[in-house]
């Protein structure tokens, strides 16, 4: 294990060494409380009943044969549920139309995709709840279903929404219905007179499938709606807050009403922000006076849950000979799933950020299908996006006989560029990535053998700040009691409280972090967006130099000194002036903690940040593969992932970030893919089926942590979690064109793909 | 379409074990809400991802896959069986330091399914840890951690 | 005096602003500077400003940060203000 801390962070004591995380133990014994592993008294398990159909009209819904079966306690529908205004709710990340939100979670007059929930019930026990699902009888009138995002864009095609009319950003709606929900575009520069200066032009098209989250945990809600009409909500999520928002606006609550208490969660990716369980469970304790529990299998989890946007893209990018790239077109249409809301925004504003390209014009389409509503999925909307323009970028250095780094590097954006989107770059680290990733052992090897292939690709994502929470409790043995609303999902009570530690002067082991409930700790945003270690890191900071602020305090009335003469020194020591005899005054951080209950009272630090600066993340990466001709299966042989961490505070669960993105991103290049046949039915609705990297597929993933410090935080954090995920598909591409010579139009570029690509004679 | 239920006697992490299984209970759902060790984790509840796998007469099953009536006199070992009383076992130890968990939910099954390879094989290499691991899905980590963690705890040096 | 802030208008929104992509405004928070715009584009400060918010589905950003704090945001002197569709994270 490396235990060397970067060059970059020898300066500090904690930040950049690789402590054992706190909840470790919990974690490696079993012990630790996943959302699922929750038993209450008298707690009753629920099971929901979805839609065979991809999209009809529900005429009836006849409960009372369910009902009437021995065990049942409880089956609520979507018309249980208090009205919905046509009104908006924060969902964590942006907001969304609460009838929409409902419908989603339960039909109302229409299902709109296979799996979407019908009807919920509470029993004594789980196979109860399973036989009570058969006894609810459902009269549909079957549609014909909307599946390509093309098809969808039609005039004529068959409609998700009659109410669903195109909406510009502008705020204009069009005059017919639609499947569009809405357009965006971005321009920058003369796109035509860039394309006249161009002396290369390259244009493709590209598909890409929907793909899931695969977190390994599956859903779960439990939820204790109690006789006084408060409500208790225990969930595996990524945002406790936003589950809150969401709970108390459908169920017509109070936001103190409803207390959600964050359990340990098994893996997220951005498809544990939405609610699908808990407000179920909330209406069916309500009407049960008992706790309920509600569980997804892994079939209702693919079918009904996440995924990431199916996609059309189309790409024209034009360079000079020398490779200065004169100007990009991208058009993005986007599948939202069944109801609005992909991530074509942020995959448009991602699109061409890390170069600097003069001219460009950028239009992207949100569009209903007849599928599951899309979740954010790491980098929501970036993997596709930059997909379509890097692998146009590799086809154009191929084609100018440029290496493809240095095509990179002589238009890569740096500081003071402006986005299409208007978006000015500070402090970034894109070139030093580029760098790095050229001066590898990878890329200066060489590799040989045949149908083997060397490929590269860039990745942006913004990160963002907002709010976070932290309270820190100093304990009379001189640790402190740290309290997050942050969900734990990948070391971040570690990275953390690594960050107090750091502030305060004191080892990670004297801070002892734990995540609670929303009636615990001040409001803290979702756990996405690579957003925690940097926010909530933000937090305690601010919250430890509270605590340094208090402490100083109480030694100046312990010494009977001035406040301002009395100093918290890095060393978590603090000294005012000498006394009358000319001693030092100077007492440790643990000996006033001692000290404190009989000197005043305890202190408690508190911290609630809304931080808008931002830590924009570029990774750079290399794979190389070997593709089997015969049978159309890419192998990856070795992979390099370069990523700009700004400061890595814990440089082992930064790697981890890196190498979980890069075998997600592989998952995506290769395998991974929503397989419906016409009638809407997915048709790989399995863990076996929808394949995801096992051990065997992948190498060790070699990272190379760069660090360019975010200035806009006090340690320099840039977030790591999103980035990784974008690059391996477009590196992966270029590594087959290189092996055999085919440049692939799809992803995932499946051994079925492949197959078809070079029996065809590909281009 | 009432259940039936039979009485299962087995040895579970060395303790003997006598419950009451609906007939319908597999392994899993017997293990995590009759007897109370949640350690065990559904992933996907047919044999396709591991977080569920315990040792069961010294070999490594998908619990999801066995039913709970099938254990009578069985011998069961699962993720809250490794420690002995507060001393971590190697494996586990080597997850900690390695970092070979993030969100932690695999992490049961890969330690039951690692400990069983390194007691046939003391000495595997990388493609031997790989290939038995396998049958084990992970997320969050990429596995290259967990690889690294299987080598400490066979001793190998761990770059 | 107030302070002259520029404001980067999106393609899409262009046709609130007869077109033009950047304007000027003054004003010494987002709120001021959107009641600067209104005077010469009421259908722009309409989009930007709804029920006392940043509009629907929208972002403001700061010299390339998103703000979190509304409409009261300060706004620097020779600041870039770019507005954004609302991006979400996984």
């Amino acid at each position: 294990m490396v235990t060397a801390q970067s060059p970059e962070t020898e300066q500090y004591n904690v930040i950049g060494t690789r402590p054992i995380r706190p909840d470790g133990v919990d974690k490696v014994t079993g012990a630790a409380q996943y959302g699922a592993d929750l038993q209450l008294p008298g707690m009753l398990a629920g099971r929901v009943l979805r839609s065979p159909h991809a999209h009809a009209n529900i005429k009836s819904i006849d409960t009372s044969k369910a009902e009437a079966l021995d065990g049942v306690l409880a089956v609520v529908v979507n018309a249980d549920f208090p009205r919905a205004a046509d009104q908006e709710v924060d969902t964590g990340e942006g907001s969304a139309n609460l009838k929409w939100v409902l419908d989603n979670v339960i039909a109302s007059d229409k299902v709109l995709y296979k799996g979407h929930a019908v009807a919920a019930v509470a029993a004594t026990d789980h196979h109860i709840a399973e036989d009570a699902l058969e006894l609810i009888e459902v009269e549909y009138e079957v549609l014909t279903p909307v599946l390509d995002v093309r098809d969808a864009m039609v005039d004529g095609s068959p409609l998700l929404h009659d109410s669903l009319h195109t909406s510009e950003l502008d705020g204009s709606k069009s005059d017919n219905a639609s499947n569009t929900a809405s357009h965006l575009q971005f321009t920058k520069g003369e796109i035509d007179a860039g394309f006249d200066e161009a002396d290369v032009v390259i244009e493709r098209e590209f598909e890409t499938s929907m793909a899931h989250q695969g977190y390994i945990e599956t859903h779960n809600g439990t939820a204790y709606w109690r006789a006084d009409g408060t409500l208790d909500i225990y969930t595996s999520t990524q945002g406790a807050f936003p589950v809150r928002q969401q709970v108390s606006a459908l169920m017509q609550l109070s936001e103190s009403q409803v207390k959600v208490t964050p359990m340990e969660i098994g893996g997220g990716f951005g498809g544990k922000i939405p609610v699908y369980l808990e407000p179920l469970a909330a209406l069916l304790s309500q009407k049960t006076g008992r706790p309920v529990k509600l569980t997804m299998n892994r079939e209702e989890v693919l079918l009904a849950t996440g995924p990431t946007s199916g996609t059309y893209m189309r790409v024209r990018m034009g360079a000079k000979r020398d490779g200065t790239i004169t100007a990009a077109e991208v058009h993005l249409a986007f599948e939202a799933g069944a109801y609005p809301g992909s991530p074509v925004g942020a995959g448009a504003m991602c699109s061409l950020a890390p170069y600097d390209i003069p001219n460009q014009k950028i239009d992207g389409y949100d569009v209903v299908v007849n599928k599951p509503k899309t979740a954010a999925y790491r980098a929501p909307g970036a993997p596709q996006a930059e997909f379509a323009t890097e692998s146009v970028l590799n086809e154009l250095a191929e084609e100018l006989g440029l290496d493809p780094l240095e095509m990179r590097l002589s238009n890569a954006s740096v500081e003071g560029n402006t986005t299409a989107a208007g978006m000015p770059f500070g402090v970034i680290g894109n070139v030093e990535c580029m760098t790095a990733a050229q001066e590898s052992p990878h890329w200066q090897s060489e590799l040989e053998g045949p149908d083997r292939g060397r490929g590269v690709a860039q990745g942006f994502w913004f990160n963002i700040g907002f709010e976070s929470s932290a309270y820190g409790q100093v304990n009379g043995d001189g640790k402190v009691s740290l309290v997050l609303g942050s969900t734990d999902i990948g070391g971040t009570r570690a990275s953390i409280a690594m960050q107090m530690a750091e502030t305060l002067g004191i080892p990670m082991d004297d801070v002892r972090p734990q995540v609670v409930d929303t009636a615990s700790v001040g409001y803290t945003q979702v756990t996405g967006g690579s957003r925690t270690t940097f926010a909530g890191g933000w937090a305690a900071y601010e919250c430890a130099m509270d605590i340094r602020k208090q402490m100083s305090q109480r030694a100046a009335q312990i010494w009977e000194v001035d406040e301002d003469a009395v100093e918290y020194g890095d060393d978590a020591i603090i000294r005012g002036p000498a006394d009358e005899d000319g001693n030092a005054r100077e007492i440790a951080f643990k000996d006033l903690a001692a000290q404190l209950p009989t000197s005043g009272g305890h202190i408690v630090g508190r911290a609630d940040v809304n931080k808008t600066s931002s830590g924009p993340a570029f990774a750079t990466h290399i794979v190389d593969v070997e593709v089997d001709r015969d049978t159309g299966k890419v192998e990856i042989l070795r992979y390099t992932a370069v990523q700009d961490a700004g400061t890595a505070i814990h440089p082992a669960y930064v790697e981890g970030q890196m190498q979980g993105g890069v075998a997600q991103g592989v998952g995506m290049a290769l395998n991974e893919e929503y397989y419906y046949d016409e009638s809407g039915d997915l048709k790989n609705a399995s863990l076996l089926d929808y394949r995801m990297p096992t051990a065997l597929d992948l190498p060790m993933i070699e990272t190379n942590i760069v660090e360019v410090p975010n200035p806009g935080h006090p340690y320099g954090v840039r977030g790591v979690g999103e980035v990784p995920i974008i690059p391996p598909a477009p590196a992966v591409r270029a590594a087959i064109a290189n092996a055999i010579g085919v440049h692939m139009t799809e992803l995932p570029m499946s051994p079925r793909a492949i197959l078809e690509a070079t029996t065809l004679g590909g281009d | 379409m009432a259940s039936e239920h039979v009485v299962v006697n087995c040895t579970i992490n060395g303790e003997n074990q006598v419950f009451l299984a609906n007939e319908r209970d597999s392994l899993l759902e017997a293990l995590r809400d009759r007897i109370g060790l949640t350690g065990v984790k559904e992933g996907c509840n047919n044999g396709n991802c591991g977080a569920c796998c315990v040792n069961m007469d010294g070999r490594i099953v998908n619990s999801c896959l066995v039913m709970a009536a099938e254990c009578e006199g069985a011998e069961i070992r699962t993720v809250e069986g490794l420690a002995d009383g507060d001393q971590l076992s190697p494996l586990q130890n080597a997850f900690l330091e390695q970092a070979a968990l993030q969100c932690g939910i695999c992490t049961p099954g890969f330690l039951v399914a690692a400990e069983a390879l390194l007691e046939q094989n003391p000495d595997p290499s990388e493609h031997e840890i790989r290939y038995w691991l396998a049958g084990n899905l992970c997320r969050c980590t990429g596995y290259d951690k967990i690889i690294k963690a299987v080598q400490q705890a066979a001793g190998q040096s761990v770059v | 005096m107030a302070e002259s802030v520029s404001v980067l208008i999106p393609q899409s929104l262009r046709t609130l602003t007869d077109g033009a992509g950047v304007l000027s405004a003054e004003g010494h928070n987002l709120r001021a500077v959107i009641q600067d715009l209104a005077q010469r584009y009421p259908e722009l400060a309409e989009r930007l400003e709804q029920d006392g918010k940043i509009g629907r589905g929208l972002s403001l950003a700061i010299n390339g940060d998103v703000v979190s704090t509304g409409l009261i945001t300060k706004v620097p002197a020779g600041a870039e203000i770019a507005i954004v569709p609302q991006i979400s994270g996984g």
